[in-house]
């Protein structure tokens, strides 16, 4: 019913933003064992509880070295969460924290829910008040309107992909049930070739999911949004604002140049590839060219933009010129846009208004005010960008804005149908509950391969149907039931 | 002055009151007396004592393993079974041992008066006939918030008690349908119970309606036998009961009636048994059902109550399932020497004249004479999600209900109803510790938990689907399950603990010595397995990897071991060989099924208050929040299992309990 507790999770234990030190935590029955193969250190004995020791982290996969860092482990129940846990210090970089927990993760260790430290704590009774009260706040801050609706829209598609699979199997199910429970009807004996074709349908479908959950796919295919605008409006603070309200952290790509920095995340239950770039200038310097073509490259692959204009000052030449290039590139027809008026904490510069219901129209206006003499922009910039275009005013500082920033993001990448099934299944507890009912179904491959009694098949058709409604939200018992009676006449 | 004295001599004081002497009453008085209560146990007709109205069969799958269960708790209707049976039989034999289970075929006659002699014989129990119109409670609440039950009224007559058990089956503003006929009563021809319904809704209980039915009952002398298939019983010795005392059968003296021809295949040494009929409806039959279906109640609207999915009326097997050419009609006997046959899958409100044609369109039954008429009856039940799994109700501290009442249907189901109600009961007036059994423990958990977090919308009947882990449940480990907690409540003696334990024993025995028992290809050793009928051993193997092969028996494996000088321990009880030939094939699925119950564990022990302010708790989502104020469950594991409720509302939830912990009852009353 809730998130499991005997598996191994991960997560980044110190707050986001660069601090001197971060910790990832380890915590769960395979805590030690994956702590282990991340560290390389020069001395074999054997780690002993409560003590520091010094090594590199590595990443185990090719033995590349990540960072210089301490491990300390604790023994179950003498931790935070009372499971057995492994802390590795390292330096307080964003990016290698996450590259430690991307091999943790490749190790088999899951990605934390929000607050799952913490529940952990509490199931293992090891929490005090303050503590219950920040999961209160993650829980509520996961439920909050806005946020629930998009994620609302996200789970009904999931949910609609899994249900195939679950009707599959209910569908294998009931026969073997209707026969166990109704002997003395007239059920039919369940065909075993008919049930295992049931049986690797229901296999498709969360194999497919499985593989749009895989966290190195989610980051390879997640949904590419660019950040762009002129320098100085603020982007890099948007894409740190954006990352700081991530809700689990998924493998880092590094900027493949200095120019454009990629980082993952995942907001309102999808994965976001944010990609912030150098703005485009008319320039003859060639290293700024190479930055502005590299922009370019970014954008024409790009699902979503992200246009950030500075809302306190008049808009320039440069804004105009990035506007008519995204304009070109197809954005705001083809693909989507969003317009992101930043820095309203300060005063707004006058044309954009100070009434958030007209900002739409402003900035529609203050655009063409701004750009009239120039057609093909203002013609992006006016209807069009009224119809279709969100404009969203943020402000990093105050965080303003940035619930409304998310939705939208959300939204706009629901309407983009090649980006939705690689999104799909963002959440951990999702991915755990497709792993759980994929294992179940090919253990019921095997029970039947076997010729064991097809009660045992059952047990193994039940424990998928069982995760599968993790994710629908369906008991198992009713829609059993129901499958049982509509299908067969039964009646004693 | 002088009605003082006749009030004086008229009220009668009781440890245990149990209204309703059914399948459910009969198990309640007997584990409240069992356990040293005081007990009455007071029923409108000392006549109709654990009556079977509808059909006279017990068991089957989840309800065979009912009566186990029922039976290692030191309950009458194993028992009772086994001494009045006229077949009986092993449902399942083809699938895994999780899912064979008993049924058997009563005498309906010497099953109640062998049931009315087990209460007459029990110590501590009183039997009265009555008709129970009134609760009495206290009329202000006690300090937990709630009025206590103080006895229930009879009449002019108080019967005062510390603790009631409510099992009025069908009885409470009961109605019997057939056609457009409609009379009161709570089976045929016995009225209903008028006035608890309303006293029940005046201290604060919701009732709703329910519907059930029953098909008619034939003369066996008017049936042409020799156009029906003959379902002959068990030729192998089965019983229900674990009691190591075999059975003294009850049956009314002489052989079988003489009417049921008896083949010479359906003839089985160890006990005589009478044979069950089967024939077929045909498309002459839909047509008359087709036909008539304007005059059938459920059709016409009279019948408001829903009916359940499991046993429906035939008009609705031929209406839903129109395309099916035919359905099964079972023709079982009621008894040994009764001429009464109970057509079972003819279950039907249509009409009597309508029941006779249809009846007539089957070649079998073209003379068929109806004794009795079928009819549907509907009744007042409270919603089961007003008690808690003691099935105490919420609303009156000391008043549980039991069987029917809470919405269930069946006899096997109402028992062990019963033997909780009744065992809880006495718990309570004795100030023990409430007596719960888990899912993971017995049906009868299974059954339970669901009455108390699920919405019962048709009348509730276990099947062995409704169980998470079906193999820990298995009918022959019952008495290892459960016999040991019934024997520290006085409900079972010393003979049947030590068989239990003997039991166990036994089987761990066996287990680590199949464990220690090794076996190699060696030339010797193959000559010996291929003479038992085994197929080669490829290289070293224990005894117990010998024993998982599919076809491999612990007999067979018993027998190697013996020839090769390393003997396993003999075991001649089918049961305990069974329990270890479980433990060892199927040992993933069982260890996958504890790993479950462990997991879930932490979350069920959690306990939530009943008087939860869920508007209080922060996170939860609206749904969530109506779903459980209205269901309220004890643990933190059953608010998981509340239609509506996600993993972040039990998340919730345990934050709430963290913090209720810490800031105890001071903060919340003030």
């Amino acid at each position: 019913m809730t998130l499991s507790t005997d598996d191994t999770i991960v997560a980044i234990a110190t707050p986001p933003g660069q601090g001197g030190v971060g910790i990832v935590r380890l915590s769960g029955p395979h805590a030690w064992e994956i702590g282990r193969r991340l560290f390389a250190r020069r001395s074999t004995s054997a780690m002993r509880p409560q003590r520091l020791y010094y090594g590199t982290v590595i990443d185990p996969a090719d033995g590349a070295a990540l960072d210089d860092g301490l491990i300390v482990g604790m023994r179950a129940p003498h931790s935070y969460t009372g499971d057995d846990v492994i802390e590795i210090n390292a330096h307080g970089s964003p990016l290698v924290l996450r590259r430690i927990v991307a091999a943790a993760l490749a190790q088999g260790a899951r990605a934390a829910e929000p607050g799952e430290m913490t529940l952990r704590a509490f199931l293992n009774g090891r929490i005090d008040l303050a503590q219950a009260e920040a999961v209160a706040d993650l829980i509520a801050a996961n439920s909050d309107a806005a946020a629930r609706q998009a994620l609302g829209q996200l789970e009904g598609k999931l949910s609609e992909r899994v249900r195939t699979a679950r009707d599959a199997v209910l569908r294998a199910l009931a026969p073997i049930e209707a026969s166990i429970d109704f002997p003395e009807d007239e059920v039919p004996p369940p065909d075993r070739a008919a049930l295992s074709s049931l049986i690797a349908s229901a296999e498709t479908v969360t194999a497919e999911l499985l593989a749009g959950a895989e966290q190195g796919r989610i980051s390879r295919e997640g949904i590419r949004c660019v950040i762009t605008g002129r320098p100085n409006v603020g982007k890099s603070s948007l894409l740190n604002s954006l990352l700081r309200v991530e809700r689990a952290i998924v493998t880092p790509i590094a900027g493949t140049t200095r120019d454009t920095i990629e980082e993952s995340a995942i907001i309102g239950g999808m994965a976001f590839h944010l990609i912030d770039t150098a703005g485009i200038t008319a320039t003859e310097d060639p290293i700024e060219r190479i930055g502005i073509e590299r922009t370019r490259h970014a954008l024409s692959h790009a699902d979503l933009a992200l246009l950030v204009l500075d809302r306190s000052a008049p808009l320039t030449e440069a804004d105009h010129q990035i506007a008519q290039e995204l304009r070109d590139l197809g954005f705001s027809t083809a693909r989507k846009l969003i317009v992101v008026l930043n820095k309203s904490d300060l005063a707004p510069f006058p044309a954009f208004g100070r009434d958030g219901e007209t900002l739409r129209r402003d900035v529609s206006v203050g655009l063409r005010a701004h750009l009239t003499e120039r057609p093909p922009l203002s013609s992006f910039a006016g209807e069009e960008l009224a119809q279709s275009v969100p404009v969203i005013a943020t402000s990093v500082v105050t965080g303003e804005g940035l619930p409304e920033l998310e939705t939208a993001m959300v939204t706009a990448a629901l309407g983009n149908a090649a980006t939705e099934s690689a999104a799909l299944v963002a959440r951990a507890r999702h991915v755990e509950a497709l792993r759980g009912a994929s294992a179940a179904l090919a253990a019921a491959q095997k029970t039947l391969r076997d010729h064991l009694p097809l009660d045992l098949v059952a047990e193994d058709l039940r424990d998928a149907v069982y995760a599968l409604g993790l994710i629908t939200g369906e008991s198992v018992t009713d829609d059993l039931l129901g499958a049982i009676f509509s299908e067969f006449c039964i009646g004693k | 002055m002088e009605t003082d004295e006749i009030n004086e001599i008229s009220d009668e004081a009781y440890d245990v009151v149990v209204v309703g002497a059914g399948h459910a009453g009969c198990e309640a008085a007997l584990a409240a007396a069992r356990m040293g209560c005081r007990t009455l146990l007071i029923t409108m007709n000392l006549d109709s004592v654990a009556l079977m109205p509808c059909n006279p069969s017990m068991g089957g799958p989840a309800k065979g393993h009912l009566i186990r269960e029922i039976d290692a708790l030191g309950g009458e209707i194993g028992r009772c079974t086994d001494r009045t049976f006229i077949q009986i039989r092993m449902l399942n034999t083809g699938k895994g041992p999780s899912v064979q289970a008993l049924r058997a075929q009563c005498d309906k006659h010497a099953y109640r008066l062998t049931m009315k002699w087990a209460l007459e014989a029990q110590p501590n129990l009183v039997l009265r006939q009555g008709t129970v119109n009134g609760l009495i409670t206290d009329p202000q609440p006690g300090p937990d918030g709630r009025p206590h039950v103080r006895g229930v009224i009879s009449g002019t007559r108080r019967f005062l008690a510390r603790a009631v058990v409510l099992t009025t089956g069908t009885f409470i503003n009961g109605r019997l349908i057939t056609g457009d006929k409609t009379t009161p009563g709570g089976r045929a021809g016995e009225p209903p119970s008028l006035g608890l319904s309303e006293d029940l809704q005046r201290v604060g209980v919701r009732v709703q309606r329910l519907k059930t039915g029953t098909p008619p009952r034939i003369d066996a002398r008017t049936i042409d036998f020799s156009r029906t298939q003959v379902q002959p019983g068990s030729p192998l010795p089965l019983r229900f009961s674990f009691d190591p005392a075999p059975p003294d059968v009850t049956l009314p003296p002489g052989p079988p009636a003489a009417i049921y021809p008896l083949p010479p295949e359906a003839v089985t040494a160890w006990r005589p048994q009478l044979p069950c009929y089967l024939v077929h409806t045909n498309e002459r039959t839909h047509e008359i059902i087709r036909a008539n279906l304007h005059r059938s109640p459920l059709y016409t609207g009279v019948i408001k109550g829903v009916g359940p999915r499991y046993c429906p009326s035939i008009e609705d097997k031929v209406v839903r399932f129109a395309d099916k050419p035919d359905h099964q009609i079972f023709l079982e006997p009621e008894g040994w020497r009764t001429g009464e046959v109970y057509v079972q899958g003819m279950n039907t409100s249509l009409p009597e004249d309508v029941q006779l044609a249809m009846l007539r369109s089957i070649p079998a039954l073209e003379r068929a004479e109806i004794m009795r008429v079928g009819y549907a009856v509907e009744y007042d039940f409270v919603p089961p999600d007003q008690v808690v799994r003691t099935l105490e109700t919420k609303q009156i501290a000391g008043l549980f209900l039991a069987g029917q009442i809470n919405g269930t249907s069946g006899y096997e189901e109402a028992a062990a109803q019963g033997i909780i109600a009744g065992i809880n009961a006495g718990c309570r007036v004795q100030g023990r510790e409430p007596f719960i059994l888990r899912r993971d423990e017995a049906y009868i958990g299974v059954l339970i938990d669901d009455l108390t977090t699920q919405t019962i919308t048709e009348p509730y009947r276990l099947h062995t689907s409704r169980a998470e882990h079906r193999l820990l449940l298995r009918q022959d480990s019952a008495d290892l399950r459960l016999t040991e907690r019934a024997y520290a409540l006085g409900l079972v003696g010393d003979e049947r603990m030590e068989a239990v334990e003997r039991k166990r024993h036994l089987a761990a025995q066996a287990l680590d010595a199949l464990e220690r028992t090794i076996f190699t290809p060696a030339a010797t050793i193959q000559a010996h397995a291929a003479e038992l009928g085994m197929a080669a051993i490829p290289q070293k193997m224990t005894a117990t990897e010998l024993l998982r092969r599919p076809e491999a028996t612990y007999a067979q494996v018993a027998a190697l071991a013996e020839r090769v000088g390393q003997p396993l321990p003999p075991i001649a009880d089918a049961a305990t060989v069974e329990e270890v030939e479980c433990r060892v094939k199927f040992a993933g699925y069982i260890e996958r099924q504890e790993r479950a119950v462990a997991r879930a564990a932490k979350l069920e022990s959690l306990p939530l208050p009943i008087d939860l302010d869920y508007a209080s708790v922060a996170g939860l989502r609206t749904q969530a929040r109506l779903q459980l104020a209205k269901i309220r469950p004890l643990t933190l594991g059953q608010a998981g299992r509340v239609e509506g409720v996600t993993p972040a509302d039990v998340s919730a939830l345990l934050i709430w309990l963290q913090r209720h912990a810490r800031q105890p009852r001071e903060s919340a009353r003030s």
